[in-house]
């Protein structure tokens, strides 16, 4: 295994480290077993660069990424791409939740002028990047969250923080192999070594839910927090179903259909993070046995922690395996704190209505932000919002809402709820349809018209099914005992759909077929009337009907 | 050059007359000059029921891909998502025969335009570079006055057009119309021209501009058929001209020595149920002395130099970033509006 040409390679990037010590990357996955019978799989690559090279060089994150990030001065980014729904009432709370589609928002420096056309370079330059399209983001989905988003990182913004913050997300893009392509690309050891080995588009692609992600961010490099670090944190969320890969026990070659080869070289640490907290109601066992155990007490909630530490000098292929003792067994969960519902309203196609259901299952108050995001051709109207039904209530602490403009602005609509103990707040609120123009239909118009995601902000006081990473905290062993007044979370509803008038774009041709018809039919009598004369003749005698029928043959035989 | 090439033409006459040979073409007709090569492969069908132009189209990327024209240079339009489409029963992937015998979608594809964004508009605004200012790199076709270009279009047509997503549709005649355009901005040596749908020939009918040459899967009047059925997608898996197309490419290497006239042979009528369409006339060179990889392949003639080159040292790049940092204190802001939630209580 040891070759003379491996160990100049490892030797030449071991000495690349050295040389640029700032520059770290690190490797992480994160399995955790989801009642009732799915697995989250949770892979972070991260990759920190010093800001010594003022971003515009970097041995281990990619030279590009750091240029858009300098050229279009972008604080913080962060993008996902993902395919189907999380849901939260049964699996509890992701590490980092996505919108369905591709998601994108930014923060530019505070220096920037003219945000809205950097915003737009952004856009179009990472599409190529990525594949994506997201060259489709114009200032008509683009909307500016006044409360629901605060940046990640470090800034040192604090007033008009959210002024410089652009989000748009587009719910009909499609996930696939050609945008997991270049992310790989990204990695510092690419889709061979490592971690990344193990994504294999074949199998992730085979899951009910798939997110990749890409964050970018500014770390406090020491305590005072005068230098900073930039953070480029690459994520795949997946979430497999038991039923999918005909078992409960799951193994890395059933997984991924290969075993770990190993770490990336390049990598300062690489390491494999079980959640073995299920194991005290629905036991499994997990072979080969875990370097250590951590059990953390976070919030109220403890969580047991099985962790690998996985180095490069690997000789054969690692297979983490787990198997249930009993076969298969239904496991009651407590649901989360905040749990939420949307679905839309109304028959026909005139008026409708979006509403969203959030409870509370918690016995205190919990505060959240509910951010509806609704596209031009959808006018919502903030009269017409209810709140459990009634107009006003004094549930809302604070509201935004700004009115969209046709082809131009959507509506863009903020909430700050308090929700009640034990209970579930509805707030509705219409739309009403809106013709578009005939080239402005898709060609496939009446598949149905997507909604995004409305985004819901809280601040938990519980770190119950709460598995994100704390703001100051870049991989997974800052969740361990990190006990916190507060625990944010940014969810994502489910989308939705609407089908909105479609005309029958057959039509001119059926009314040029109709008209030429009536035309047709008309035309002759017409011209026969026109051309023809008539010859007044001469009444004779009565003719009897004997006569009439004679004079017929007559006629013939003539 | 037209005066040139009838000085070369009236010295052949020369020699003709004064050895009394056959015309014998100068070797330099048949050495192609391009120093570059690319390919634009469009599928412009949306639906899970026009799998097969999907298939056809990553059947020619594999094949180009694999014979050495890098992704950066190879443009692939896909109008809608079968790898990953909900009605596959195999995701991430896309076979070429019911039998998966090849997965033409593999596991590094790169798609540059896809969904919405395949429309004639970006086509034409692709082939003539009229592209909006913020285009990324990946999504232009920065060829010049030495690239081979392969262009290959897939999907539904008629007699003189071809359409788009199942709404729009391009006509010969634009089409011809933009190749002129490229022809006059230099952006293309030669170009090699595929198309695979129905009365496929009234597409090339109409071209007017040098260096191309053409193949159709059917002439006017005809419909280019599908190969076979696979039921375990409930549709049509591949077209017959493209399903035999990739058959040949397959045993094609970048050092192989086949010629682009064994490919415009590649389908006979027996096999297609349709006629293979060629147009030669507007391509100076023999089909028959072209090698296969001009086109398919980025095979560069390599002349190796024993003789040092001296470089001119270039001028050390001043390093004007010299600006101190005056460091700035930053911090991470709560994640929530706690301002609002204060003022409240």
């Amino acid at each position: 295994m040891w070759r003379p040409e491996f160990i100049t390679f490892f030797l030449l990037f071991a000495t690349l480290i050295h040389l640029n010590k700032g520059d770290e990357f690190r490797e992480e996955i994160f399995i955790k077993p989801l009642p009732p019978s799915h697995l989250y799989v949770y892979f972070q690559f991260i990759t920190v660069v010093d800001e010594d090279s003022n971003y515009k060089h970097s041995h281990l994150a990619p030279q590009f990424l750091l240029e858009i990030m300098s050229n279009y001065q972008v604080d913080e980014l962060h993008l996902t791409l993902t395919e189907g729904q999380w849901k939260h009432s049964q699996w509890g709370y992701p590490i980092l939740d996505a919108a369905p589609g591709a998601e994108l928002y930014a923060w530019f420096a505070p220096d920037v002028v003219d945000i809205d056309n950097q915003w737009k370079k952004l856009s179009s330059t990472l599409s190529g990047l990525f594949c994506a399209s997201l060259n489709f983001i114009e200032s008509f989905n683009t909307i500016s969250p006044k409360m629901a988003l605060w940046p990640t990182g470090a800034t040192t913004m604090k007033q008009n923080v959210t002024s410089h913050l652009r989000y748009a997300s587009l719910p009909r893009e499609i996930v696939c192999t050609e945008n997991l392509t270049p992310w790989k690309k990204l990695l510092p050891c690419g889709s061979n070594h490592g971690f990344a080995s193990l994504l294999n588009s074949r199998m992730i692609h085979n899951t009910n839910y798939h997110s990749i992600g890409m964050h970018v961010r500014r770390i406090c490099d020491k305590n005072d927090c005068l230098e900073t670090k930039l953070e480029v944190k690459q994520t795949v969320a997946l979430v497999y179903d038991f039923k999918i890969i005909y078992s409960s026990d799951w193994s890395f070659r059933k997984l991924f259909g290969q075993g770990l080869p190993g770490a990336c070289p390049l990598s300062s640490s690489s390491k494999i993070y079980v959640d073995i907290t299920s194991n005290n109601t629905y036991a499994f066992k997990l072979s080969p046995e875990p370097t250590n155990k951590i059990l953390s007490v976070r919030g109220g909630s403890d969580t047991e922690l099985a962790v690998y530490e996985i180095n490069n000098n690997n000789t054969e292929m690692m297979n983490i395996v787990a198997k249930y003792e009993s076969p298969y067994k239904i496991t009651v969960k407590n649901s989360p704190p905040v749990t939420f519902n949307r679905y839309v309203l109304g028959y026909g196609k005139e008026f409708g209505g979006i509403v969203t259901e959030l409870t509370n299952n918690y016995w205190a108050p919990i505060d959240i932000v509910l951010l509806e995001n609704a596209p031009w051709w959808l006018p919502i109207q903030l009269s017409t919002l209810r709140i459990n039904g009634e107009a006003e209530s004094n549930l809302i602490m604070s509201q935004y809402y700004s009115p969209g403009r046709s082809r131009q602005k959507p509506y863009h609509l903020e909430l700050l709820i308090k929700l009640p103990p034990k209970s579930t707040t509805t707030v509705t609120i219409d739309f009403e349809f809106v013709f578009l123009k005939w080239q402005e239909y898709p060609p496939d118009a009446n598949h149905g018209f997507y909604i995004g995601s409305a985004i819901i902000s809280a601040n938990l006081p519980t770190a119950k099914n709460y598995t994100s990473l704390p703001i100051t905290g870049s991989t997974f062993d800052s969740i361990v005992n990190a006990s916190k007044p507060w625990y944010p979370i940014v969810l994502r509803t489910n989308g939705a759909m609407v089908s909105l008038p479609t005309p029958d774009f057959s039509m001119p041709y059926n009314v040029i077929c109709l008209a030429c018809t009536v035309v047709a039919l008309a035309f002759g009598p017409l011209h026969n009337i026109c051309t023809k004369e008539l010859v007044l003749k001469a009444v004779g005698t009565a003719v009897s009907l004997r006569q009439k029928i004679t004079n017929i043959f007559k006629k013939k035989i003539e | 050059m037209i005066l040139h090439c009838q000085i070369l033409l009236f010295v052949s006459y020369l020699l003709h007359f004064s050895l009394g040979s056959a015309i014998k073409i100068p070797e330099q007709f048949h050495k192609s000059n391009h120093t570059n090569n690319w390919a634009v492969l469009v599928d412009t069908s949306r639906f899970w029921f026009n799998y097969r132009h999907v298939a056809n189209v990553l059947s020619i990327y594999r094949s180009v891909k694999r014979l050495g024209i890098p992704d950066s240079q190879i443009i692939l339009m896909i109008s809608d998502d079968m790898a990953c489409n909900p009605r596959n029963p195999r995701p991430a992937t896309i076979f070429n025969n019911a039998h998966e015998q090849i997965n033409v979608y593999g596991d590094d594809v790169e798609v540059d335009y896809r969904g919405y964004e395949v429309s004639v508009e970006n086509f034409v605004r692709l082939l003539t570079g009229r592209v909006p200012p913020d285009t990324p790199k990946s999504k232009r076709l920065l060829t010049d006055e030495g690239s081979n270009i392969l262009i290959y279009l897939t999907g539904h047509g008629g007699d003189g057009f071809l359409k788009f997503q199942d709404s729009e549709e391009i006509t010969s005649q634009e089409l011809a119309d933009a190749l002129e355009q490229m022809w006059q901005k230099r952006r293309y040596n030669e170009i090699f021209f595929i198309i695979d749908t129905c009365q496929a020939s009234s597409m090339y009918e109409k071209f007017y501009s040098p260096n191309i040459l053409a193949t159709a899967s059917s002439l006017v009047g005809e419909d280019s058929l599908s190969h076979h059925v696979d039921s375990a997608i409930g549709v049509y898996i591949i077209d017959r001209y493209t399903y035999y197309v990739l058959e040949f490419l397959e045993n094609v290497h970048p050092n192989s020595k086949k010629t682009m006239s064994e490919f415009l042979s590649v389908c006979p009528k027996s096999a297609c149920l349709s006629t293979v369409g060629v147009r030669r006339d507007l391509f100076k060179r023999d089909p028959n002395k072209v090698p296969i990889t001009d086109f398919f392949g980025s095979v560069r003639p390599v002349i190796i130099t024993t003789d040092p080159i001296y470089i001119k040292r270039a001028p050390k790049r001043k390093n004007t970033l010299n600006v101190t940092r005056v460091p700035e204190k930053r911090e991470y802001l709560p994640q929530f509006p706690m301002h609002l939630v204060k003022n409240t209580i």
